[in-house]
């Protein structure tokens, strides 16, 4: 019984410092805070680079910044004139495998994204096209979803 | 005696320090990295440091009746506004944290406030099927502008802002918070008890 005042002491010892150690190391209050201007606004992490036509598709185009990533299933695209125009569906490359803690296993594209949308030889061109993307950035935030009007050449 | 003991002393400190490194080691490993910054591309701050300390201006949002609400009707309360969106991974991780922060702290005066930059039914399926214990505003151009206004001009999200009972700005986040950061932000200033 003699040997457990010590004992405890060393047992609140090591909780002490179990639980001091991780607050040091990490975000701590009282360090100062990661320089907040490493962020990008959104148009420079995410530079939609805008349509074109070639061969018999219409090509779309992002330059995504190192350090970012945007969401294969937030990129969306549909006709916005003439209204009643519609094209087939979006052709997108595989994207990388992310286990995302909150949407379980989607894909991400990171660099450049290249997508494109099959013409058909009988279908007229769409005028204008409307663009959704959305992406984070690894450090953990995320930008609002975009939405761009593009006119196709 | 006295060896037994300084042998179990011994061997318990030798416990206490790798258990220790191993913290430390949990803590390093997990810190996110920042990103890479192209030579020549504008940065914007995230979050306006410079607006701590200083009295929080006047936003409006509506809530999820459709309700314009204004920060000062909280006026009185440790003000902790979350800016987020279902589309937020790093948002949505957070929102358990701050339930039971709102639970566990609203003696002490805290009172968490959900502005979701999102469509309201994805907001009200989130709330109802989460069990969000506080108020939660909605809207898209209005919610830019009040985060622009509290600091933040990127718009990105999460985004978490202490406003005091006073009305003053006393903290303001860029980024997820975890379990250990939020109580040591609502440690470092509400009050000990309510």
């Amino acid at each position: 019984m003699a040997a457990l005042p010590g004992f405890r002491f060393s047992l609140a010892l090591s909780g002490a410092l179990l639980l001091a150690l991780p607050a040091l190391a990490g975000d701590s209050l009282f360090k100062p805070k990661p320089r907040a201007d490493a962020l990008l606004p959104v148009d420079q992490a995410f530079q939609f680079q805008g349509a074109r036509r070639e061969g018999g598709a219409l090509k779309l185009q992002w330059t995504v910044a190192p350090g970012y990533y945007l969401y294969r299933h937030m990129l969306k695209v549909s006709v916005d004139s003439p209204a009643k125009l519609s094209l087939a569906p979006l052709q997108l490359p595989k994207g990388e495998g992310k286990q995302d803690p909150e949407f379980g296993a989607v894909e991400i594209y990171r660099g450049q994204l290249l997508a494109h949308i099959p013409l058909a030889a009988d279908v007229p061109l769409p005028r204008t096209l409307r663009v959704r993307y959305q992406g984070c950035a690894d450090i953990g935030v995320c930008y609002p979803p975009q939405t761009k009007l593009v006119a196709v050449p | 005696m006295s060896a037994v003991l300084s042998r179990q002393a011994l061997g318990a400190l030798l416990i206490a320090v790798v258990a220790a490194s191993g913290g430390y080691w949990v803590a390093r490993h997990f810190q996110p990295a920042e990103p890479v910054i192209p030579e020549g591309v504008p940065r914007v701050p995230a979050a306006n440091g410079a607006l701590e300390g200083q009295p929080a201006p006047e936003v409006v949002v509506n809530d999820l009746d459709g309700k314009p609400r204004k920060l000062s009707e909280w006026r009185g309360r440790w003000l902790l506004v979350n800016f987020w969106a279902t589309w937020c991974g790093p948002c949505m991780e957070e929102i358990p944290l701050l339930i039971r922060a709102q639970s566990e702290q609203g003696a002490r005066g805290l009172q968490v406030l959900g502005v979701a930059m999102d469509e309201s039914d994805a907001v009200r399926k989130a709330v109802r099927e989460m069990g969000f214990n506080y108020p939660t505003l909605v809207g898209d151009e209005a919610v830019l502008t009040a985060m622009e206004s509290l600091g933040n001009s990127l718009g990105a999200i999460p985004y978490t802002v202490l406003i005091g009972p006073d009305g003053v700005i006393r903290y303001l986040e860029m980024g997820g918070i975890d379990a250990t950061k939020l109580q040591m932000l609502l440690n470092r200033f509400l009050p000990a008890s309510g």
